[in-house]
């Protein structure tokens, strides 16, 4: 885990904790999102072919 | 810890344009935490809240950097720490999207986290560096208007580090948050005089405040409150400057009636000193002037939920509603305030509407309001260009607004490293003395007399606060 080395001073593990826990909540953002996008109103497809036209 | 940068990635592959996706930035819907954000547009410049998922009690603080619709969202935080969040639209597909998250969170950050998290870190090492540490609120209500005031203490060091520091020494600034909690304050006071602080300011509440200098007690430290306070408190070590209720009221009571003839106030506060202190010398000013306080509501630091003080406030028939509140609590009692229609029944004055504040609060919201502080962004006072200049070459256009608050906390820290180059050895009460019975006649922004009551008497036009009139109480 390169990201861990730079830490020096983390003698109980609390520094990685921290570190397991911004990483935890940088996924559930992505999660929130992709729940969020499937629940979502389906679109015209029609629309949706004229936008990207 | 060294300093380092830590980024941190995840990403999501949804169901919709690059547009769509982006559109859902900022619309409070169920788009996830980090969509979740406040901002009053999605446009760079304007500041952002989000609320940090997973029991943080901790908002993400600061200001839309770059916004290309439907391509790319980028945030500079300030608060819990300095870093940034860049949320990135790949088309995939016609109706497909891959939303790239990213965050860099610095060392600073992530000690920070584990620290709020319960951990117990080392102690910074002794560098032969002579200590002060500042107590200020990086979470909770007040994170958001401390967000310059670590930002002014570094420029106030860095500057006197850059003068040969104090008795051929460097000065070493240490940053403490007290999460705007007493109990928190109390303990992180006790670790900055265990790391060596010889003097501790504190830019947090009056509650906060009596905790510190509580823990202060048996130690041979000096605690200074540089920022805007109810009085009292003071001791041999300890010292209070900053903004005083009954010179505020003074002079907003003064305007408000004669411009909008209102006279019967209600007044809301929060359940501890400041707002007690901030209350009792309103009704004491107002009975003088032959207004009156109809009525008076406290609640908890930390209330998010004003509907059943703005219910009193319509029944009670007040024309000026005077709000004490502060911080995250005052955002959104004068958000919700002006979107239940008060603003057309009564004028509002708050006691702490300083710039970081109102631009949470937005244009809209905070058009109008009322208030008085020793310092605004706006004032031509001489050396405020100086200082807003030196401001921004240290911490950039993205860095939060200055304000009275911060502006306190550097002349305190600048004026107490003065006066402890003159007497590198003394004690800190005997620093305390000399401190309050300094006789300076400079008048410059950044040099003031800080035991000097100024006031400028402004109003909230938009997002800029316009300053009315000095006054010297």
């Amino acid at each position: 885990m390169g990201r861990y080395r730079y830490v020096r001073l983390d003698a109980d593990g609390s520094v990685r904790e921290a570190l397991d826990f911004l990483q935890r909540i940088m996924t559930q953002a992505a999660d929130e999102l992709s729940a969020s996008a499937s629940t979502a109103e389906p679109r015209d497809p029609f629309e949706e072919k004229l936008a990207v036209g | 810890m060294t300093s380092a940068t830590v980024t941190l990635s995840s990403e999501a592959d949804v169901n919709l344009t690059p547009a769509e996706a982006f559109e859902r930035f900022g619309r409070r819907d169920d788009a996830g935490w980090m969509f979740r954000a406040r901002c009053h547009r999605v446009a760079p410049g304007y500041a952002v809240a989000i609320d940090l998922p997973g029991g943080c009690d901790a908002q993400v603080l600061g200001r839309l950097r770059v916004v290309l619709p439907g391509r790319e969202i980028v945030i500079e935080q300030d608060q819990p720490w300095r870093g940034q969040l860049r949320i990135k639209f790949e088309r995939t597909g016609a109706a497909q999207t891959r939303v790239r998250f990213r965050a860099q969170v610095p060392s600073e950050g992530i000690e920070w986290l584990a620290r709020h998290r319960g951990a117990s870190l080392p102690l910074p090492a002794p560098t032969g560096a002579r200590r002060v540490g500042l107590l200020t609120s990086k979470s909770g209500s007040g994170a958001v208007y401390s967000m310059a005031a670590e930002y002014m203490a570094q420029l106030a060091v860095e500057q006197v580090n850059t003068s040969g520091g104090v008795d051929h020494r460097p000065v070493d600034l240490l940053i403490a948050d007290d999460s705007t909690d007493h109990l928190q304050a109390r303990r992180e006071t006790i670790r900055l005089i265990e790391a060596g602080c010889q003097a501790i300011f504190a830019c947090v509440t009056s509650a906060s405040f009596a905790a510190a200098t509580e823990a202060a007690e048996a130690h041979d430290v000096l605690m200074v409150h540089p920022v805007i306070n109810e009085g009292g408190m003071e001791a041999r070590k300890v010292i209070r400057f900053g903004e005083r209720p009954e010179a505020q009221m003074s002079a907003l009571s003064r305007i408000v009636e004669r411009e909008t003839g209102g006279n019967r106030w209600f007044l809301v506060g929060q359940q501890y000193s400041w707002s007690f202190g901030a209350h009792r010398a309103a009704a004491k000013i107002l009975d003088a002037s032959g207004s009156r306080v109809v009525a008076q509501r406290f609640t908890p630091l930390g209330t998010r939920e004003f509907a059943p003080i703005i219910d009193s406030i319509r029944a009670s028939g007040a024309d000026v509603v005077m709000s004490s509140l502060v911080g995250a609590d005052e955002v959104a009692f004068q958000q919700q305030a002006y979107e239940a229609g008060l603003r057309d029944l009564a004028n509002h004055v708050s006691l702490v509407m300083d710039e970081c504040t109102l631009e949470h609060v937005g244009p809209a919201a905070g058009n109008g309001i009322w208030t008085a502080l020793n310092y605004f962004q706006s004032v031509t006072s001489p050396g405020n260009s100086e200082l807003l200049r030196a401001y921004r070459e240290h911490f950039g256009p993205w860095a939060p607004p200055l304000s009275s608050l911060s502006t306190n906390v550097y002349e305190a820290i600048r004026q107490y490293l003065e006066l402890a180059a003159i007497h590198p050895d003394a004690a800190p009460s005997q620093l305390a003395a000399d401190w309050r019975t300094r006789k300076s006649d400079r008048d410059s922004v950044g040099q003031r007399n800080m035991a000097t009551q100024r006031l400028y008497l402004a109003r909230a036009e938009e997002d800029v606060i316009r300053v009315l009139d000095e006054v010297v109480a």
